[in-house]
């Protein structure tokens, strides 16, 4: 079968995570190298293919060490995953006390961070492709979380900036929205009052989410950028 | 685990305006991935032509004389895929048409081509499609609208207004029979390169200018769009409806004062 990341490097934030799983698994049959992040004070593996850099992703100084190893280890960085890693809105319901800070600190500045770390590799790979995965809040207004929408409509308007900015350099960056997915997380919650509202009917599945990843990060979307992408089950067109 | 050799194999998938640029790369791309297509297109002996270079290396495909804004012959051609292959799982709505005028120099006549053309084919289409794809309890309809379906586009008032529609359409459409297996989803192309925008893209002039409101600094390609075909058309998209994927090198996204690029 034809390889979509033959040679390509990818980091991969929040490498460990249910998403940082089902992702590097997927590009790994695609021939990609990996970099997956983990956190601080865990003990990193590393193969031929595939090494762990631990980072903490406010920190400026923690991605550019987590990159230089990266890049010491393969040479080169091609794609740069901002892997999903929100918490459930339920944690971020009360709009405006600490937990919009934080989420906003955490998200969209992370997400700022690991484009100003990673774009001058990208450069020097004579370019490469950004995914930022966020929720459909970056779009719509969520009934939950300020925060969240804060944080991901930031984003969401972010990599546009990059995307216009650093295009010159053969530089792609996009987003994609997220729907509902059965994920770990909703192991234990009732989702039958969200699923009637989805025109599909049914939550997404990992499968469904990390090919449109791929997409994004291969070749195959050479003229994509500036732009998202919107995996719901037709949930925020409803 | 997705085939990314033969993504489409055993797929039943017509195009309409197949017969050359965007449509006509989107049925090369698909033959190779294992299709049976047919292209319905007024061009037929264009649509012939391609019919046999796709043949000729190998693929599946018919061509068949469709007008998309003739129900009727919605009608006949569906019915003709089905009694030949027994299905119809894709519907590419791709063919469409532009008469380049601003607002106050277009005629009503002139307005009411594009819109038939446009919208009309695109309503018909859907129509004639999706009984067959409810009673399949599956389907996939992509229908091809363009940036300016997002943003106004100068002297393209009439083409600006029907791919607004076929972007609203195809949501309207995706929320409705999302429930029966059905996936619709909207393609927004940029400045491609193709026999529509030759005149504009083969004046050198013309062409510097454009690239220079293009981030990616090119024009695009039709197999750019037809690359993004084929992955709404496989299963690599299988939880998207009522989506959109913009196709452009960044022209969409950003906003400036001249309508020149800052670099
Ligand atoms: N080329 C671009 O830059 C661009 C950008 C955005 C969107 N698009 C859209 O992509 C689609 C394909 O564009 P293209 O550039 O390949 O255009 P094209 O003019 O080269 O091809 C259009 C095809 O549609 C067919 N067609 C026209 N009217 C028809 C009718 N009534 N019934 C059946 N077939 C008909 C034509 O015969 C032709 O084969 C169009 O919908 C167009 O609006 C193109």
């Amino acid at each position: 079968m034809r390889k979509k990341l033959e040679e390509k490097v990818v980091f991969i934030t929040h490498g460990s995570s249910f998403w940082g799983k089902a992702l590097s698994d997927l590009f790994q049959e695609h021939g990609a190298k990996l970099v997956l992040g983990v956190p601080p004070g865990t003990k990193c593996a590393q193969t031929d293919n595939r090494i762990e850099v631990p980072i903490q992703y406010t920190e400026e100084n923690s991605w550019d060490n987590a990159l230089k190893t990266a890049s010491n280890k393969f040479g080169q960085i091609d794609v740069l995953i901002n892997n999903f890693n929100h918490p459930t809105a339920k944690q971020t319901l009360n709009s405006l006390d600490t937990t919009f800070y934080s989420t906003v600190h955490n998200y969209l500045n992370s997400v700022f961070l690991g484009a100003k770390s990673t774009i001058p590799h990208l450069k020097a790979a004579g370019g490469g492709s950004i995914v930022n995965l966020v929720s459909m809040y970056a779009n719509i207004g969520s009934p939950a979380s300020s925060a969240l929408a804060s944080s991901d409509g930031g984003i969401r308007t972010l990599s546009k900036s990059i995307a216009v900015q650093y295009a010159k350099y053969n530089i792609r960056s996009n987003c994609i929205l997220m729907g509902l997915f059965a994920t770990d997380r909703l192991q234990n919650t009732d989702t039958t009052v969200s699923t009637s509202q989805i025109p599909m009917a049914r939550l997404g599945n990992a499968e469904e989410l990390i090919h449109v990843v791929l997409h994004l990060s291969s070749k195959d979307s050479w003229y994509i950028t500036g732009t998202e992408i919107i995996v719901d089950g037709g949930f925020s067109n409803a | 685990m997705l085939d990314y050799d033969r993504l489409l194999a055993h797929k039943t998938i017509l195009i309409t305006g197949g017969s050359q640029g965007i449509g006509k790369a989107i049925a090369k791309l698909f033959a190779t991935h294992g299709a049976t297509l047919f292209i319905g297109d007024i061009a037929t002996d264009q649509a012939r032509a391609v019919e046999k270079e796709i043949v000729g290396q190998g693929g599946k495909c018919t061509a068949l004389s469709l007008n998309v804004t003739a129900e009727q012959e919605w009608t006949d051609l569906v019915n003709k895929v089905v009694a030949e292959t027994g299905t119809i799982d894709v519907l590419v709505n791709n063919a469409g048409t532009n008469i380049r005028k601003p607002l106050l120099e277009m005629s009503l006549t002139e307005w009411e081509q594009v819109i038939n053309v446009n919208v009309n084919g695109v309503f018909l289409g859907m129509s004639a499609v999706i009984p067959r794809m409810i009673a399949n309890r599956t389907g996939n309809i992509i229908n091809m609208s363009s940036v300016a379906g997002l943003l106004g586009h100068l002297k393209a008032a009439a083409y600006s207004s029907s791919k607004g529609a076929v972007r609203s359409l195809t949501k309207a459409a995706a929320v409705q029979y999302g429930s029966h297996g059905i996936r619709i989803n909207s393609i927004h192309p940029g400045m491609i390169y193709s026999p529509m925008t030759a005149a504009t893209l083969d004046n050198k002039e013309q062409l510097e200018q454009l690239e220079k409101t293009i981030p990616l600094g090119r024009v695009g390609l039709t197999d750019d769009v037809a690359q993004a075909a084929l992955f709404l058309a496989s299963d690599a998209s299988s939880y998207m409806t009522g989506s959109e994927m913009v196709i452009d090198g960044g022209q969409s996204c950003y906003f400036t004062f001249n309508g020149s690029f800052p670099w």
